[in-house]
């Protein structure tokens, strides 16, 4: 069952239109990312679900309860949606346990207590509960931030940008940290990001969106392995776009034949990411490297191909080949690569 | 999405906001209105003009330097030295702030001092009472300034010395030019003391126009003329800083090493504060204290004295709370309205500030006159009943000045504190099911807290000072602590002036020392120092 | 804080606000009713035992509101019919004539303050009436200057007293009155002159009278111009105090004198109240007490000067012009400009 579900949401501030009817599901205990360039319309979707924002057409739904529609809508403090800040929006003035307890003020005090208690204990800073936010560190106070939006227990968590205001070391353990945290919850959530490599490890699905349109929405793997479009394609990750023919063993391009997986014919182009191809030392190969990115675990090689185009390949480390060296290029043997526009 | 979401339509609070400044700045946008109705006038009285700026000349150049030199060196001293009693010395400088010019001067005047009758003893006045605006302003940007940048010039080839003086003393130049301009602002508005001392400013060329020659157009031409030159001021003081907005901050620990002074330098650089300190504040307070025995003693305190401080309290205490709500309506509104017009229009309710009060007060009783004229007029001929003068004839008009007078300085706390408060925590506020009252409780007034009492302190002290404004405006049995004083010093009855004097001495202490108290609290120093002076920045900003 | 403690402040703090704004506007204003209100531009201090005995012999509420003359005359003009002013008091001639000719007096005529006061003091329209005068004439140091050395207002131009004239400031009344009635009387140019010559001496100008006096007891000076009930007082309080007054050109017109006066404002809600008190104030005890308690002449010629300015014997005075003085009051105003008496 559907938790949140919005239909053909649009919101426009004067000409520009931020959001365009939208349409979204999400289901209940989902992790669903919206991921987008700065700028997409994907905040201002957060803020329509959350209340700041009055939509100008379209209907949203948490609950089944209809937040916002033609002859209706929620405010934010009713709608029990919680929300984590980008840059966590803590309250400076309260301790981290008063924080965490700010939206329980109408339980009773036992029962807030309780909750407090046991969502710290869940973001574990039971030992900071007197702390106030400025003592506490970047990923504490996000957790706080998180804590906070849990405590009320609400039928929905937003998240905005939440690592991006975070040192890019602490950023995976945190978000891996969130992930559980959010999960151990059971809670449904919506995360707002433009970092693509954030949306794909930390998403159950994920929304693209673009110029305030949803473009395509679908697993990580789905989206990263057979993007809707060219745009998308590359928004998700490195992307060779290659033209090419179809033909019955798959679609014939300069660097070989690409399998796509499914029928296809005249004139296509494929989508060929990085890690698809193979690259073999060859004094009189096809192309010649022009630059190499060492990443550690893999190297990232900027071929020119003797057709004249650039050609990105990912390897392995486990072998190196020299800036100036020629190389002989082709599809790795098992790649599926995806037909875009 | 940085966009106006409410540009289609033109919202209520921005209308409502508008709609109370224009209210507030009504009169003094009024004044211009004068060269319309008695053109004349003006070319009477203006062989005024020459001596009234060459005073008002003398004063600022004077007062500006002065201020210049004390309060930047007394803060360089403060900042970049160590020596004994340091950490006392740097607040005991900030209490001058709580003697008003017209006290000082009644307790030089009362000592017969030579020469304080002239343009130089007002320059020395006014430089020792004003000197902590620019000390303050120029302490906090030297202590904000980070070490690194000192080390930088120290790798370059400078000694301790000249780094100070190239590169410290230019990074705080915005912010002394600031004091400056705050200091400068409160010598063109002030009128006791430049009356007392007899010497031609603008002030006083506009009270003589009015109160001598009786021409009220004359005098708003006046008042025109000074709230231009306020206004130049305040727009060169904004230049300034636009231009150079250093902000540095240095991280905690990461504060300029002082030089540590020895032998006599030490002994000098406690002694010489002190010193300072004593002649501005100690002394006039101990003879204050003689005379007002004295007065009592001799039974010559004011027959009206109770009275007097009756009325200084209780104006004073309305006010501080009157104006900081005006301007937390006003805050408001701009906040919710996010509209330009309406934080246009809340700095336009702020000139004030910058204006003599009894121009304030000129400006203010004109349209009140009108209204009360008007409105007795219509109630007698609709319902037959005398209503009397329900403005000018109270404390209403009196009220009505202080807010168009002090409106900037509460004004200046307030909107500073909401502004630290970002739109953020009111939508997390309401995401956790905080309704807009809920979020005022409990997110916007803990967070106001320091913005509000300063506002209130501010705006309290002031009105038990204020002079001119009162003087013109005072109802019936409307006396003050302030007018007895000047009517006492006016007549040289100085043992009858002190005990009022001491009085306002002693509540424009209380700030001041709540100030100093708030900063001993760890890591709040410099912030609650900032806010302080940024609030009366702020006010002249405006 | 609370939502509830928020709601609860904010009720609370709007009726206390409320309550006390109108208590304040109560108290400070003071309902009028069968109260009599006076805007006296005399010094208060020590001088409301007049005052004081007339409301509570005739059980009155009485209220004095003090102020320069010039302030309260623009008070009552702004306030026009609906001021709760029902006397006036100006410590000189001009502001009365000024009051008079904007029509914010109105006559009143009593034959008993009529027989009170001398015509030569009071308005020939009777719209106000003297209550004392006072001579404004040279001030000498009995150790340094000897009582022939200045007697003519012309004098205190030699150059002998170069740096040792003192002077009030130049937005005294007093002193605009002064030059005022020089205009009217030996005409702009000639005042013009003096006044030049009183500069060309680099007079020390101090806030107050009382200061001159000072000013010449110390030594700062040797000869001043102030009014002779301020010496008075000093010798009342030191009957050793080293300054004398000269009375100035009695061999002209005499020596300037000026009025302390005062009427009933047009459209007083208490005429009869405040013409009793006129009354009451121009009887000869109420004279005797102002000579005696402020060393002023009593506008009663019958009545005796203190002997503190007694002791100076009687002297020949300008008669006082009060219409001529007061045209020429704006004129005054700029000449002092002009010649730079500040």
């Amino acid at each position: 069952m559907s938790t949140v579900v919005l239909e053909s949401v649009s919101k426009s501030f004067g000409d520009v239109r931020a959001v365009e009817e939208v349409t979204l599901e999400i289901a209940s205990g989902e992790l669903m990312a919206v991921l987008g360039p700065s700028g997409c319309g994907k905040t201002t979707l957060l803020r329509l679900i959350a209340g700041f924002e009055r939509p100008d057409g379209g209907r949203i739904t948490v609950a089944g309860r209809e937040l916002a529609g033609p002859s209706c809508f929620v405010t934010p403090e009713h709608r029990r949606v919680g929300i984590v800040f980008q840059d966590y929006a803590l309250f400076p003035h309260l301790s981290v346990e008063a924080n965490v307890a700010f939206g329980l003020s109408r339980r009773e005090r036992e029962e807030r207590d309780q909750l407090t208690r046991r969502t710290l204990e869940l973001v574990g800073l039971q030992h900071k509960t007197a702390a106030h936010p400025h003592e506490l560190s970047g990923g504490e106070r996000q957790r706080v931030a998180l804590a906070r939006a849990l405590a009320p227990g609400p039928e929905l968590i937003l998240l905005d940008e939440p690592f991006s205001s975070l040192d890019a070391t602490l950023r995976a353990g945190l978000r891996r940290e969130v992930e559980l945290i959010l999960r151990d919850a059971g809670a449904t959530a919506l995360l707002v990001t433009h970092d693509q490599e954030e949306a794909l490890s930390l998403a159950d699905r994920l929304a693209v969106m673009r110029e305030g349109s949803i473009v395509q929405v679908g697993a990580p793997q789905e989206v990263y392995g057979r993007p809707a479009n060219r745009w998308t394609a590359g928004f998700v990750g490195e992307v060779n776009v290659l033209s090419g023919v179809a033909r019955e063993s798959g679609v014939e391009t300069e660097l070989g034949v690409f399998d796509v997986g499914g029928p296809a014919s005249g004139e296509v182009h494929v989508a060929v990411r990085p890690e698809q191809l193979l690259v073999r030392a060859d004094a009189s190969g096809n192309a010649e490297v022009v630059a190499r990115e060492f990443r550690g675990h893999d190297v990232l090689y900027r071929l020119r191909h003797e057709g004249g185009r650039t050609v990105l390949v990912q390897l392995p480390s486990l072998q190196l080949h020299e800036v100036g060296s020629r190389v002989f290029v082709r599809p790795a043997p098992d790649a599926i690569t995806a037909l875009v526009d | 999405m940085g966009l106006n979401p409410r540009r289609r339509r033109p919202e209520g609070s921005t209308v409502l906001t508008v709609a109370l400044a224009v209210l507030i700045a009504g009169p003094l946008i009024g004044l211009p209105i004068s060269f319309i109705v008695a053109p004349g006038d003006f070319g009477k009285f203006s062989n005024f003009l020459p001596e009234a700026f060459a005073a008002t000349g003398i004063l600022m150049v004077g007062v500006g330097m002065g201020t210049l030199l004390l309060g930047t060196s007394l803060a360089a001293l403060v900042s970049f030295c160590d020596f004994p009693g340091r950490s006392w010395i740097e607040w005991v400088l900030v209490l001058p702030l709580a003697m008003p010019g017209y006290v000082f001067t009644l307790f030089a005047l009362g000592l017969d001092l030579p020469n304080i009758r002239s343009a130089g003893g007002a320059v020395v006045i006014f430089t020792l009472v004003l000197y902590p605006y620019v000390y303050l302003l120029a302490r906090s940007a030297f202590l904000s300034q980070s070490r690194t940048l000192m080390e930088a010039a120290r790798g370059l080839g400078l000694s301790r010395g000249a780094a100070i003086v190239r590169v410290g003393l230019p990074l705080a130049r915005p912010a002394i030019l600031g004091g400056v301009a705050l200091a400068l602002m409160e010598t063109l508005a002030d009128f006791g003391t430049v009356n007392l001392l007899g010497v031609r400013t603008f002030t006083d060329a506009i009270y003589r126009v009015w109160f001598n020659a009786f021409d009220r157009e004359a005098a708003m031409q006046f008042a025109t003329i000074l709230m231009s030159i306020t206004l130049l001021l305040l727009l060169l003081e904004r230049l300034a800083r636009g231009r150079a907005r250093y902000h540095y901050n240095a991280s905690r620990g990461d504060v300029i090493p002082p030089i540590r002074l020895r032998g006599p330098a030490a002994v000098a650089a406690v002694v010489l504060p002190l010193l300072l300190v004593g002649v501005v504040l100690a002394a006039p307070v101990a003879q204050l204290s003689v005379w007002a025995v004295q007065s009592i003693q001799n039974h010559l305190l004011a027959p009206e004295f109770a009275t007097e401080a009756r009325n200084s309290l209780l104006l004073s205490a309305m006010s501080a709370v009157l104006v900081p709500l005006v301007a937390l309506a006003l805050a408001y509104g701009v906040r919710t309205s996010r509209s330009r017009t309406a934080g246009g229009a809340a700095r336009l309710a702020t000139i004030g500030y910058g204006l003599p009060g009894s121009v304030v007060a000129v400006a203010v009783i004109v349209p009140l006159a009108w209204l009360d004229h008007r409105l007795g007029d219509a109630a007698g001929a609709l319902f037959g009943v005398d209503l009397g003068l329900i403005f000018t004839g109270t404390v209403i008009g009196l009220f009505c000045a202080y807010l168009v007078r002090f409106l900037a300085l509460a004004w200046g706390a307030v909107e500073s504190s909401l502004a630290r408060i970002p739109a953020q925590l009111d939508e997390a506020a309401r995401g956790l099911g905080a309704d807009r009252i809920d979020v005022i409780a409990r997110v916007h007034v803990p967070l106001m807290r320091t913005g509000l009492i300063t506002a209130t302190l501010l705006v309290f002290t002031e009105v038990m000072k204020e002079l001119p404004a009162t003087l013109l405006l005072r109802p019936l049995d409307g006396d003050t602590l302030a007018v007895g004083v000047w009517q006492a010093t006016t007549e040289s009855l100085f043992q009858t002036a002190a005990l009022p004097a001491l009085l306002i001495v002693l509540v424009g202490l209380v700030p001041v020392a709540l100030m100093i108290r708030l900063s001993g609290r760890r890591g709040t120093e410099l912030e609650v120092a900032g806010s302080w002076t940024e609030a009366e920045r702020e006010a002249v900003t405006a | 804080m609370s939502r509830k403690r928020l709601i609860t402040l904010v009720a609370v703090g709007t009726a206390v606000l409320v309550a006390g704004f109108v208590g304040v506007v109560v108290a400070t204003s003071g309902s009028s009713a069968g109260r009599l209100v006076v805007y006296t531009a005399r010094s208060h201090y020590g001088e409301e035992q007049p005052f004081k005995d007339f409301a509570k012999t005739t059980d009155t509420k009485l209220t004095l509101f003090g102020g320069e003359a010039s302030e309260l005359y623009e008070r009552i003009r702004s306030e026009g019919d609906k001021t709760r002013a029902d006397l006036l008091i100006t410590v000189d001639a001009a502001n009365l004539w000024r009051a008079t000719k904007a029509g914010l007096l109105e006559p009143v005529n009593d034959p008993e303050i009529l027989k009170n006061v001398p015509a030569d003091v009071r308005d020939p329209g009777n719209n106000w009436f003297g209550l004392t005068t006072r001579a404004r004439t040279i001030m000498r140091s009995t150790k340094r200057v000897s009582p022939t050395a200045a007697t003519t207002y012309e004098d205190l131009g030699d150059p002998r007293w170069r740096d040792k004239l003192c002077l009030r400031s130049g937005t005294s009344d007093y002193n605009v009155s002064f030059v005022a009635d020089r205009i009217a009387k030996d005409g702009g140019a000639s005042t013009e002159a003096m006044l030049r010559r009183w500069m060309a001496n680099d007079p020390k100008i101090f806030g107050s009278d009382t200061d001159v006096l000072d000013a010449i007891k110390d030594g700062e000076c040797d000869v001043g111009l102030t009014n002779s009930y301020y010496l008075g007082r000093e010798l009342h309080a030191d009957p050793s105090f080293p300054v004398a007054p000269v009375w100035a050109d009695q061999n002209g017109r005499g020596t300037h004198v000026n009025l302390s006066g005062l009427g009933v404002v047009k459209g007083t809600k208490h005429r009869a109240k405040a013409i009793k008190l006129i009354r009451y104030l121009t009887e000869p005890a109420q004279q005797r007490l102002f000579a005696r308690n402020n060393f002023e002449f009593a506008a009663d010629a019958n009545v005796q000067a203190a002997k503190e300015i007694a002791q100076f014997g009687s002297f020949k005075r300008d008669p006082i012009d009060v219409r001529g003085a007061g045209e020429h009051l704006d004129d005054a105003l700029q000449l002092m400009q002009k010649v730079g008496w500040d």
